[in-house]
């Protein structure tokens, strides 16, 4: 008996593999060609955001230059005393204005501070326009909790990070190395466990606020 | 009271079909399940394909899954997970057992896999206190209740038993707002969360080309149970892994559409590996049991094997006659519906679930719906026959019970005209005159079932006295 043989791993395998062997005679499956999607023809932008708005986050266009104006009115809106934000140069450069009004709570802030957040301010690295989903990557920005823990996430979305469809981003995402987390976000968080009566905010954010950053 | 099991069913059933609030719940979720998943499926033109995709995907890996399973388990190791193999229940019990803790907080989100090997009874008895964190999963832990459907397990429940429930176990004052009742949770298991040291959840795919799992989600439980404590597990059946990443564009478009109606629900989390660099968020261990208890039987028959391809959506259950009228409890086990009709006498053995390939009408309302397009009525069907013919002793359907001399006589009686006609004749005298409730079993039988009233006069008779008329007044 060699070591490999030992492993419980190529026992477990084994014994799949001999159930196998008893149905052998019939024709295999082949393997199907991963089905390529892409849409042409409309406006990105425009599209994710109607997909957004459809599934009840807010979605606003503007410029860039206007966004930390943008982001202070959004914290005001909602009196924010802490604000719990990623590791994003994009969100980094924000911290000044931020800073002005609220309490910043860095990714290594303490846990106690980020439940206490009133909002989580995070990039994004992906949008995709067929369903107005976000998509955030941890190799990328340290992502994984401001956008989830704090009842509000607002989200920095760069126009030109838009795609069309979810394979496009499946496609960029599968030979990258280092994706520790990738998290698909489309809408609020919702549940309808209680007589099928939806309810937006039960675990996660209860709103989803999609600023998408026009290029200068 | 005794265990509900699904050697019970028949009284299981019988109690269901006498529960009004239960028959209430049932219609409601039934309805507006079916209907949003119509909705969602016709808005895709290229619907049949996408199934006979994920369909030829599924069947491809099952038919090599050794080899896929294999490559999934190295690349996830090589991110630096640990896989754990579990041959059966007992064995993935004592894998997640010896990596709690004591004094360890356990949060969980929803898996019927974990629910399959009665996961929190073993943690429980080590001494672990894991909480469910998926409201409907934490309303049924409170209840101390088994799910009653795959994707909302307390569908059996209204606002008003919740609120009773919440009142009860926590103290809140009684209300009937699903709003409040949602926010209670929210904020009762947040202080769960914040403290927890180990997250455990289920699996919905693994990838065997980067040894990622998947999870697929509304709430955000899943994001919190997988990303807030210092130690991930996440069991998951070893039927879940898929060949490619990218196969999982056509998987996000059927699931969430056969499931709740949503093209896309609110989260998919992508986990590759523990997050092994001090300075980002995560889990710094993450554990994956992958669990057989069953499955690798399965894969040796080509009808059964295809079970094995199914994906949780619950699309089944919904369209199911039978689970409309009695609910998932009824089946006495953790896979409820047609699908469950399937599996759980593989899972759990044909002698102990022989009553379930029989809970069918054999109409085909789950084959159509079916988004990897598992022919369930065939599979019931060769259990059927796998009862009738072999293992199962003590079964009522074998030898010449009153059901096989039903369908026997039924057989005879169809094959030739005179017969039919004799036959039918005497089934609307048997009705006219009610004698239909004294033969041996009718009645018990008849309860909860729906008569079919039987014209006065057959299609055959009217038609012949009709030519006759037309013959008789002549050309």
């Amino acid at each position: 008996m060699t070591p490999e043989s030992r492993k419980p791993g190529h026992r477990f395998l084994q014994s799949i593999h001999a159930q196998l062997e008893r149905d052998r005679h019939a024709p295999e499956t082949p393997l199907p060609p991963v089905r390529s999607r892409s849409i042409s023809g409309m406006d990105l932008v425009e599209e994710f955001q109607k997909q957004a708005l459809g599934v009840g986050a807010r979605c606003e266009i503007l410029d860039g230059a206007l966004l930390p104006v943008a982001i202070e009115e959004r914290l005001r809106a909602i009196s924010a005393a802490k604000v719990a934000i990623s590791d994003s140069p994009l969100v980094s450069s924000l911290v000044p204005q931020l800073a002005t009004s609220t309490r910043v709570v860095q990714p290594d802030g303490s846990r106690g501070d980020l439940f206490d957040a009133d909002a989580g301010v995070t990039a994004v690295q992906w949008g995709i326009a067929e369903t107005g989903t976000l998509v955030l990557v941890s190799a990328t920005e340290r992502h994984r909790l401001a956008s989830l823990v704090p009842p509000i996430h607002i989200a920095l979305l760069p126009a030109s990070c838009i795609v069309g469809t979810m394979c496009e981003v499946l496609e960029g995402i599968a030979h990258a190395p280092h994706n520790q987390a990738v998290t698909f976000i489309t809408g609020p968080s919702r549940t309808a466990d209680i007589e099928l009566t939806l309810v937006v905010g039960v675990h996660g954010p209860r709103q989803l606020d999609i600023c998408v950053i026009r290029d200068r | 009271m005794s265990r509900v099991t699904p050697v019970t069913f028949p009284d299981n059933a019988a109690k269901a079909l006498n529960d009004p609030e239960l028959g209430k719940a049932l219609r409601t979720a039934s309805q507006v399940f079916s209907r949003k998943r119509q909705q969602a499926v016709d808005a895709l033109p290229d619907w049949e394909q996408l199934r006979d995709q994920a369909s030829a995907i599924k069947t491809h890996t099952l038919e090599r899954l050794d080899h896929y399973l294999g490559m999934f388990a190295a690349n996830a190791e090589a991110a630096g997970a640990s896989i754990h193999w579990a041959i059966d229940a007992r064995t993935a019990c004592r894998i997640v057992s010896a990596i709690v803790q004591a004094g360890d907080g356990v949060v969980k989100s929803k898996s019927m896999t974990t629910e399959e090997i009665e996961l929190n009874r073993a943690l429980t008895a080590s001494g672990a206190h894991p909480v469910e964190t998926d409201l409907g999963e934490w309303i049924i832990q409170l209840a101390d209740e088994p799910p009653s459907h795959i994707i909302a397990p307390a569908i059996h429940k209204t606002r008003r038993q919740v609120a009773q429930l919440f009142h009860e176990r926590l103290g809140i004052q009684l209300t009937d707002d699903i709003l409040e009742l949602t926010a209670v949770a929210r904020r009762t298991l947040r202080s769960h969360f914040k403290d927890a040291d180990v997250g455990i959840s289920g699996v919905n795919f693994a990838i065997a080309e980067t040894g990622s799992i998947v999870i697929i989600e509304n709430e955000g439980n899943a994001r919190l149970t997988t990303s807030l404590p210092r130690v991930h597990v996440a069991v998951m059946g070893m039927e879940k892994v898929i060949p490619r990443l990218a196969d999982l564009d056509t998987f996000f478009r059927i699931l969430p559409r056969s499931g709740t109606g949503q093209s896309l629900t609110s989260y998919q989390s992508i986990i590759t590996g523990p997050e092994a660099r001090p300075d980002r968020d995560g889990p710094r261990a993450l554990h994956i049991v992958v669990l057989d208890n069953g499955r690798s039987r399965m894969l040796s028959h080509a009808t059964t094997r295809q079970a094995l391809a199914c994906i949780r959506c619950g699309a089944c259950l919904n369209v199911c006659p039978v689970y409309q009228q009695i609910g998932g409890h009824a089946y006495g086990a953790v896979y409820a519906g047609p699908i469950g009709s399937v599996v759980t006498p593989q899972l759990e053995g044909l002698e102990k679930a022989h009553h379930l390939p029989f809970a069918s009408t054999l109409c085909g309302a789950c084959r159509d719906v079916c988004p990897v397009k598992i022919d369930i009525p065939r599979a019931l069907v060769h259990l059927r026959t796998l009862v009738v013919e072999g293992s199962v002793d003590d079964s009522p359907q074998r030898g010449f019970g009153p059901k096989r001399f039903a369908a026997r006589s039924w057989s005879w009686t169809m094959s030739a005209g005179w017969r039919y006609r004799l036959g039918a004749r005497m089934a609307r005298w048997i009705q006219r005159i009610r004698l239909f409730h004294i033969l041996p079993g009718a009645r018990r039988w008849a309860t909860g079932r729906t008569g079919i009233r039987l014209a006065d006069r057959s299609f055959r008779e009217i038609w012949l006295a009709e030519t006759r008329k037309e013959e008789g007044r002549g050309p």
